[in-house]
């Protein structure tokens, strides 16, 4: 293998390590802000351990993306150099920002979520979880619209002295009309995964023997809230998702032609080709070096 | 299934769709002449594509299917007998097992679809990933990274999976009918409620 | 004012917040197996692993925040000045491997430690904290001199000095300082934010540390500013050892909120005037100083820069309210009977607890 082949995997295992639990943080975050903000409206204790019970798996879950995260930033510059020198100028902006508005946001206040039970005044502490949740969601925001671009790049012109893209509008890169679809499927999909597992563990404890009875109410609970977030969050990802394949064969029709693996063209296609002319296409960029 | 890809695609089960040899061909034209974005094949890997986006809707599915059967089974106001019931189902074990991996492994295929569906292209239609790799460092250097990365992620794994399996089985620990975290109610003399 | 110069000084900001904030969770988590055993002339008994806690309680709330000031700047350094970023993550590959391996096993360890309640699996995750933040001290101080004083790089850009060249006497120096300096301030901040015969002990050890990381500051500034400092950067690296003096004086006193600002001051000029030294390079090359990155060759577009500036005016001080709040939030001392003697019941495992050094037993939680 040479170092393209390596890197690429590189950047596919370590994307795909962190990616596990990104959506488990997104998702869990707000359940457990849910929980807590439960606790604080009814006082019935059982909303207080599930807070205390999924905040401790949260935690556990965080530590592993906070620090994955690092090697996703760093890796742009180590491994693909002549990437982050072409689109920089892009697809820096948006990574910056993400730090600048969502990492600080999820990061302090998860300190102070960690560390603030009984030295914080409650209510404060329960909004703190909010703010993570925050953070997370601004997080995927930003990262979203940085993939976005390279997927369907906007907002940009080659400037011919330099060889490199440049900004001409921020706005269209964040507002990328992939980006309108992706980010909208990837946080219904996380809160899929916060609800499964919540699901998944509140499911074990019904089904297990040697939880104390008096423990399944608290369970039942946990386990009704993980369901409806699948399932209500599960149709946002269908139709979300729906949009979203729509987009794609407009702005990538090769990526929608190869999930369904089809090599012929349908005749009608190739009518209405033959009458328009390339002219969108042929408006690629010409390289004069760096 | 042609008529799905045209529905999914155009929203009409008539609607036609470009095949991938006959993009291959436009593309080949468009895209000639410069290094940032002339390949030969423009074709991503078809397996991988075809094989992950449908991992990614069956996963994701199936578990919105495990959540519709656990509304289902826990409906109404919650008698004891509705919460009894699954214990020690052999269903119900391996739902609780399987559920969370769901949405989780959907996620993941979801990406390797988008991110495998748009190669040769790193920026689509302006810059092929062979030409986004660093120049400046070897192969070597990426290899021993790439064994870093993956041995230590291998460990924390570990760590995390068995961690997180502790604490789930554990269960939720017992709190005082009245808890209260205000701070308003502590001295200097106590013990904080959490520290490392 | 150039937007370029602006978005250099922004960056400087960053690289210095970084260190004056982590750069004292650096040294706490060095200072783990100096610090964190008991003492035999301690009125109280604290046992070795209550002052563990209580170190690592004292960064708990901060070190994941303070750590977020280098991915800004990161992402803020690959944002406005794409071949900076790119020349250099590429070009110190290696090193900066170590530190993200570092980094990512000590947050770990960091939050994972007290998650099992055995005296070995505590023992491992010391070890990674002490990994974990003596590498990154360490490199961090080899990285910036190579920086400053340039290493080789071609016309178009590309590192090309390898691995070895990075470790050079200079850098070594660099790092010896980062490391001293860091674990100085570590010492200070136990110092301000624990209590017992701990707080002493740590006082006592950060004015030892601080006297060889004066030492060797001295030689590595004069070094750097002989080579590229002008006034302004000679002026603040005299301020910085000034600083660094008044703030071990101020230990001896006893006075430690002053001790603590002062290695603050120390390190925030110190970085400073290697900034003001590279402007307006950002990377020099030395094979020929026609191929130097510099704050025009190496940044973003007037457009991508203006945006950057606009989010960054609007939203910097936001992040310097709340985690100036979080600090003031978590200002008390953390004290022996702070720390609490109940485990998870999660966390209990067969071996335990109690073996080495705590009489509490475990799994007391009601």
């Amino acid at each position: 293998m040479d170092a393209l082949d390596l890197a690429r995997w590189q950047f596919g295992i370590t994307t795909v390590y962190h990616f596990f639990f990104v959506p488990i943080t997104i998702g869990l975050s707000l359940l457990v802000a849910i929980m807590q903000t439960q606790w604080m409206r009814t006082r019935n204790p059982q909303w207080l351990r599930l807070t205390k019970f999924f905040g401790k798996l949260f935690t556990i879950n965080f530590a592993l993306g906070l620090v994955t995260g690092i090697v996703q930033e760093f890796q742009f510059g180590m491994n693909w150099s002549d990437y982050s020198r072409f689109v920089g100028d892009i697809f820096g902006a948006p990574l910056a920002i993400e730090a600048l508005l969502a990492f600080f946001l999820e990061s302090t206040f998860l300190g102070l979520w960690i560390f603030g039970w009984g030295r914080i005044p409650e209510k404060l502490h329960t909004a703190c979880m909010w703010l993570i949740h925050l953070g997370t969601v601004l997080s995927a925001y930003f990262i979203l619209a940085a993939n976005s671009f390279m997927q369907n790049p906007v907002g940009y012109w080659i400037n011919p002295e330099t060889g490199r893209a440049e900004l001409t509008d921020f706005l269209a890169v964040l507002t990328n009309k992939v980006q309108l679809v992706a980010f909208p499927h990837v946080l219904t999909a996380a809160y899929m995964t916060g609800g499964a597992f919540v699901l998944a563990f509140a499911v074990w404890h019904l089904w297990r023997t040697r939880t104390p009875q008096s423990d399944k109410p608290m369970y039942r609970k946990a386990a009704k809230l993980g369901a409806w977030t699948l399932v209500i969050a599960g149709v946002g990802v269908i139709v979300s998702g729906d949009v979203q394949g729509k987009v794609m064969s407009e702005v990538q029709p090769m990526k929608m032609a190869a999930a369904e693996a089809s090599t012929r063209t349908t005749p009608r296609v190739r009518a209405r080709r033959s009458r328009s002319s390339p002219s969108a296409l042929s408006m690629a960029p010409r390289r004069s070096g760096r | 299934m042609p008529k799905l890809l045209s529905y999914l695609s155009t929203g009409d089960l008539e609607g036609a769709v470009e095949g991938v040899n006959g993009i291959q061909e436009r593309y080949v034209q468009t895209y000639a002449g410069n290094d940032l974005t002339e390949v030969e094949d423009y074709r991503p890997l078809m397996p991988v594509t075809y094989w992950s986006f449908r991992l990614m809707m069956g996963l994701g599915f199936l578990g919105m299917g495990i959540g519709m059967a656990v509304l289902w089974r826990l409906r109404g106001k919650g008698d004891a007998d509705g919460e009894t019931r699954m214990e020690g189902s052999r269903w119900w074990g391996w739902a609780a097992a399987t559920v969370l991996f769901m949405p989780l492994f959907a996620n993941s295929f979801g990406w390797i679809f988008t991110e495998m569906g748009r190669q040769p292209w790193v920026v689509m239609g302006l810059m092929t990933t062979q030409t986004a790799v660093s120049p400046s460092v070897g192969a070597g250097t990426v290899a021993l990274s790439m064994v870093v990365y993956t041995a230590l992620y291998g460990v924390l794994a570990v760590l995390m999976v068995g961690l997180s399996l502790r604490y789930g089985r554990a269960g939720a620990e017992v709190v005082p009918e009245d808890a209260s975290y205000d701070p308003k109610g502590r001295t200097d003399d106590d013990a904080f409620v959490f520290t490392y | 004012m150039e937007l370029t110069t602006i978005w250099f000084i922004l960056i400087a900001v960053l690289w210095i917040g970084y260190f004056v904030l982590e750069g004292f969770d650096f040294g706490v988590g060095a200072l783990l197996p100096v610090l964190g055993r008991e003492n035999p002339d301690d009125p109280d008994q604290e046992s070795g692993e209550t002052r563990r806690r209580q170190m690592l309680s004292s960064i708990g709330p901060f070190w994941d925040g303070n750590e977020v000031w280098l991915i800004t700047a990161g992402g803020a350094t690959f944002a406005a000045f794409p071949h900076w970023y790119a020349t250099l993550f590429s070009g110190f590959y290696i090193p900066l491997l170590l530190v993200l391996v570092a980094l990512i096993v000590r947050g770990v360890a960091l939050e994972y430690r007290g998650k099992v309640d055995s005296a070995r699996w505590r023992r491992r995750m010391d070890a990674m904290i002490i990994f974990g933040s003596v590498v990154p001290a360490l490199l961090w101080g080899v990285a910036f001199t190579n920086i400053v004083r340039g290493v080789p790089i071609d016309a178009s850009m590309e590192y090309v000095g390898g691995f070895w060249g990075l470790l050079n006497p200079v850098a070594l120096l660099g790092g010896l300082v980062t490391l001293t300096l860091f674990v100085t301030h570590g010492a200070l901040f136990i110092g301000l934010k624990t209590d017992g015969q701990l707080r002493y002990d740590a006082r006592v050890l950060g004015i030892r540390v601080g006297v060889i990381s004066a030492v060797l500051a001295v030689v590595w500034l004069a070094v750097i500013h002989l080579e590229r400092g002008a006034v302004v950067s000679w002026a603040l690296a005299a301020v910085a050892v000034v600083a660094l003096l008044l703030a071990l004086g101020s230990a001896r006193q006893g006075r430690e909120g002053w001790a603590f600002s002062g290695t603050f001051v120390t390190i925030l000029l110190a970085v400073g005037s290697l900034f003001v030294a590279l402007y307006p390079d950002v990377m020099p090359s030395t094979l020929n100083p026609e191929w130097s990155l510099t704050v025009e060759n190496a940044a973003s577009s007037q457009k991508t820069l203006g945006i950057m500036t606009v989010v960054a005016l609007i939203f910097t001080p936001i992040v310097l309210l709340y985690q100036s709040w979080t600090y003031w939030a978590f200002r008390r001392r953390v004290k022996g009977h702070h720390i609490p003697t109940s485990v998870h019941h999660a966390a209990v495992t067969g071996e335990t607890t109690g073996l080495d050094d705590r009489a509490e037993p475990a799994g007391s939680t009601p």
